[in-house]
């Protein structure tokens, strides 16, 4: 079953590494199990541009599955996902079974505030010269 | 971890880390301990061990590229050109300045300054340059120190912005410098400084 609104309104900044959790459920309510499941996942804006996407095929880097038994997994958003994006975005988690069953299982807003505080790096280099009046 | 190596382009020739050396500027495109005639623009760029201590640069010395006016210069034993990207390659820099990060990173407010090696906000005494970035389009120097008029280090209109940079693990800044002595005697409290952010 899709859990639709899994908005995420507060916490959420641009260029922030950040794990997003779902929990997966089956029609009971209850945790469905993620044995040879794939996940996928997407971040797309109101004219359905995608602004980036995850799968737990291309490894748990991107999406991992944390409690199988228990429908737990992470997608790994990293600092360039989201770098240079502001305001109201869409996302989706799409489940395949086993079987190949297809089903968009999470649906919802999310809000990316812009990052105003920035890493800094400074580096100095001696240098030379001599002044002569000749 | 992010890192900063600079670079320039001599000996072989070919691009040589110049972590451990002095930006020597003399009077002479082959001797480093040639003075510069007070108010005259130097004639050699040079990397040294010292102020300015022996010759690092090896086979090829450092490209050399001479301020004419505020949009003209002399690129190694070239002749008076207008500044732009045509006139001077990257390996006529006189150094360029590598960003790394483990991550693909975006760099943004990224600024080339002089000062006078101790704080980062005052100018190096004695001392005139100006700076330029290829690559960017640029059509004429920036003054980056001028102790005369009170022009110099990392104070906002008083460096060369360098340009921002879309996320990559690899930034690279090529830098072309001219100097020249206000005074005699020689500048040890000479320093370039670069900074920048990135996310």
């Amino acid at each position: 079953m899709t859990e639709e609104k899994q908005d995420i309104r507060s916490d959420f900044y641009a260029g922030n590494t950040k794990d997003i959790q779902f929990t997966i459920v089956d029609g009971g309510n209850a945790p469905f199990n993620l044995a040879s499941c794939e996940i996928n996942y997407a971040l797309f804006d109101d004219d359905y541009n995608i602004m980036f996407r995850k799968s737990s095929s291309n490894g748990s880097g991107e999406i991992e599955i944390t409690h199988e038994d228990g429908g737990v997994c992470l997608v790994h958003c990293i600092s360039t996902d989201t770098e240079h994006l502001q305001g109201q975005y869409r996302h989706q988690l799409q489940l395949v079974d086993s079987n190949g069953y297809t089903e968009i299982v999470s649906t919802g807003t999310v809000l990316i505030h812009p990052a105003m505080a920035k890493r800094s790096r400074k580096l100095s280099r001696h240098s030379f010269l001599e002044g002569t009046l000749t | 971890m992010a890192t900063f190596t600079w670079e320039a382009y001599c000996d072989t020739p070919g691009w040589k880390d110049i972590s451990t050396n002095t930006i020597v500027f003399s009077g002479n495109n082959t001797t480093l301990t040639t003075p510069i005639t007070v108010g005259t623009w130097q004639s050699g760029s040079h990397l040294g061990n010292g102020d300015p201590g022996t010759d690092q640069c090896g086979t090829n010395h450092v490209p050399n590229v001479k301020f004419v006016t505020s949009t003209q210069f002399i690129v190694g034993a070239g002749s008076t050109t207008t500044v732009a990207d045509a006139n001077i390659a990257t390996t006529q820099c006189t150094f360029r300045i590598n960003f790394t990060d483990a991550s693909s990173v975006a760099t943004s407010s990224a600024r080339l300054y002089a000062y006078d090696g101790s704080v980062e906000a005052n100018e190096a005494v004695g001392i005139e340059a100006y700076a330029l970035q290829q690559g960017v389009s640029a059509s004429a120097w920036t003054n980056i120190n001028d102790d005369s008029g009170n022009i110099g280090g990392d104070n906002a209109g008083e460096y060369l912005s360098l340009s921002d940079q879309t996320a990559s693990t690899l930034h690279t800044f090529y830098i072309a410098i001219s100097a020249r002595p206000e005074t005699v005697g020689a500048k040890t409290q000479f320093d370039f400084g670069v900074a920048l952010t990135y996310s």
